[in-house]
């Protein structure tokens, strides 16, 4: 029996497998993996919700509400909202809320709406079936806040804006330039029009963020704080998932406390053994491993640590399923995204070789993505043939099975 | 040299070569990036004699060589 010394988790929402992959007798194979933590029993769940972070007992804090609205994030999302949701809406009843005061937003900036199918997924049927469930649109359902982003006016969402009761559930992992995901992020960017969403990503493009994995003096962080507080949110529920996309720990309650307490622990789990000097690494996406347009984060990992990760002149490999495709972003997706702009080379990846394992897309979906001097491949033996005809004395690879929220020790 | 030629001499010959006006967005026509951004704000610093705050870092003052004069100006004038 083959010794697989490559295992990836893989295809997010598609089945959550584990991918095994042949490799080369002259390879010297090791696997980096993030701290992790175990799943929550149920009653630990119940026990986060029912004794929140910073503010009221949710009971108390939904007497007398008549429109209850709560934003969850998408599939692009590790967060399993179906199993939150059902503590939540348990918790809900019990005070009396009835079903239909309820509306479930699917909070997705400018990424597609999700189909029934995918609806399903996220929420469960039991749940699609019985409460009115919507999709943000960018461009369409919205209403006027009085605030703005520089000179950009911020639209929401609209039965966002009308509830007198907002919840939030998202999960907690690093991010690009919010630092970490959730909390107010799922208000602005996830509520709000194409405008104000365009001037965050800008603001990203030219360097005016901060470090992932850290909220500390985050302007974006801040300026998405200043805009949800003066909305309003009620109970802001933020999910840590481990290694398997299971809730790991669950911090419920006032919107600014909660998500901190939510980072401080996410900061633990997906803290990764800091390395230099390898010839070859393998990032792979998962859980973020969706769809093309999302497969940039896989370089999270990268983004915390040294420049010398990978040595100048070796090879780092990307994998992700892609099983939704290419993916839909109404800013970045090829030709009509607003920001989108034709392929170049990234900086941080000068001097290196540079692979994508991707089953999920075409080289023509590809290339519309990333600049055509990256290689690309949809099966593995064209990536260790690759490999090998760039390492011909053997190599050191390090692997980051979950490489898109993976970050450096920060003890 | 006027302001705006002073600012398009940061970049070099790469308006030129890419055609790009004075009111064009210099973040689509790919001229800027992160690691310019910061080397631009030390240009403007030092060649105009200005302190560029952190709540003045937001992609209108910057993405045109138009939109960083005005706010050259508008800083000169304050």
């Amino acid at each position: 029996m083959q010794d697989y010394r490559i295992a990836l988790p893989w295809a997010a929402w598609n089945g959550d497998s584990v991918l095994q992959l042949t490799d080369d007798q002259n390879w010297q194979v090791k696997t980096y993996p993030m701290t992790d933590a175990v799943e929550l029993e149920e009653d630990e769940l119940v026990a986060a919700i029912e004794d929140p972070i910073g503010t009221k007992k949710l009971a108390e804090l939904v007497v007398d509400k008549k429109k209850i609205a709560i934003a969850v994030d998408d599939l692009s999302r590790p967060t399993p909202t179906e199993q939150v949701l059902e503590f939540l809406l348990a918790e809900l009843d019990n005070a009396g809320v009835p079903t239909d005061a309820i509306t479930i937003i699917i909070s997705l900036g400018t990424h597609t709406a999700l189909s029934n199918e995918q609806l399903y997924k996220k929420l469960g049927k039991n749940i699609v079936d019985s409460i009115r469930v919507i999709n943000h649109d960018c461009n369409d359902n919205l209403a006027t806040t009085g605030i703005s982003v520089g000179k950009t006016e911020v639209l929401l969402n609209k039965d966002f804006l009308e509830a007198d009761f907002r919840i939030l559930i998202g999960s907690v992992v690093p991010h690009h330039f919010a630092g970490f995901s959730g909390g107010a992020k799922m208000v602005l960017p996830g509520l709000s029009n194409l405008d104000s969403i365009a001037w965050t990503h800008k603001a990203v493009m030219m360097g005016l963020r901060s470090k992932p994995g850290t909220l500390e003096n985050n302007r974006f962080r801040a300026e998405f704080e200043r805009v949800a507080r003066h909305v309003g949110i009620d109970f802001c529920v933020n999910v840590v998932v481990n290694s398997k996309r299971e809730v790991a720990g669950l911090f419920a309650g006032e919107l600014i406390e909660a998500h901190a307490k939510a980072a401080e622990f996410a900061k633990e789990v997906y803290a990764t053994e800091a390395v230099e000097n390898l010839d070859v690494a393998i990032f792979n996406s998962y859980p973020k491993d969706t769809e093309l347009l999302q497969v940039e984060n896989a370089f999270m990992y990268m983004h915390t640590v040294s420049e010398n990760l990978v040595r100048e002149n070796g090879t780092i490999v990307v994998t992700a399923a892609c099983s939704e495709g290419l993916g839909k972003h109404g800013l970045f997706e090829p030709e009509s995204g607003v920001l989108y702009r034709k392929p170049m080379p990234k900086r941080f990846l000068k001097n290196r070789n540079v692979i994508f394992f991707l089953p999920g897309v075409s080289e023509e979906e590809f290339y519309q993505v990333y600049w055509e001097g990256y290689h690309f491949a949809n099966d593995w033996k064209t990536v260790v043939n690759k490999i090998n005809k760039w390492h011909p004395n053997g190599c050191e690879i390090g692997v980051f099975p979950h490489a898109s929220i993976q970050i450096q020790f920060q003890f | 040299m006027s302001s705006k030629e002073t600012i398009r001499s940061f970049f070099g010959p790469e308006l030129e070569n890419n055609r790009v006006e004075n009111g064009d967005s210099l973040l689509m026509a790919g001229i800027i990036d992160s690691l310019k951004m910061m080397d631009l704000i030390t240009f403007l610093e030092k060649e105009f004699d200005v302190s560029i705050g952190d709540d003045e870092l937001m992609p209108e003052n910057f993405d045109s060589i138009e939109a960083i004069d005005a706010f050259i100006l508008e800083k000169k004038a304050a």
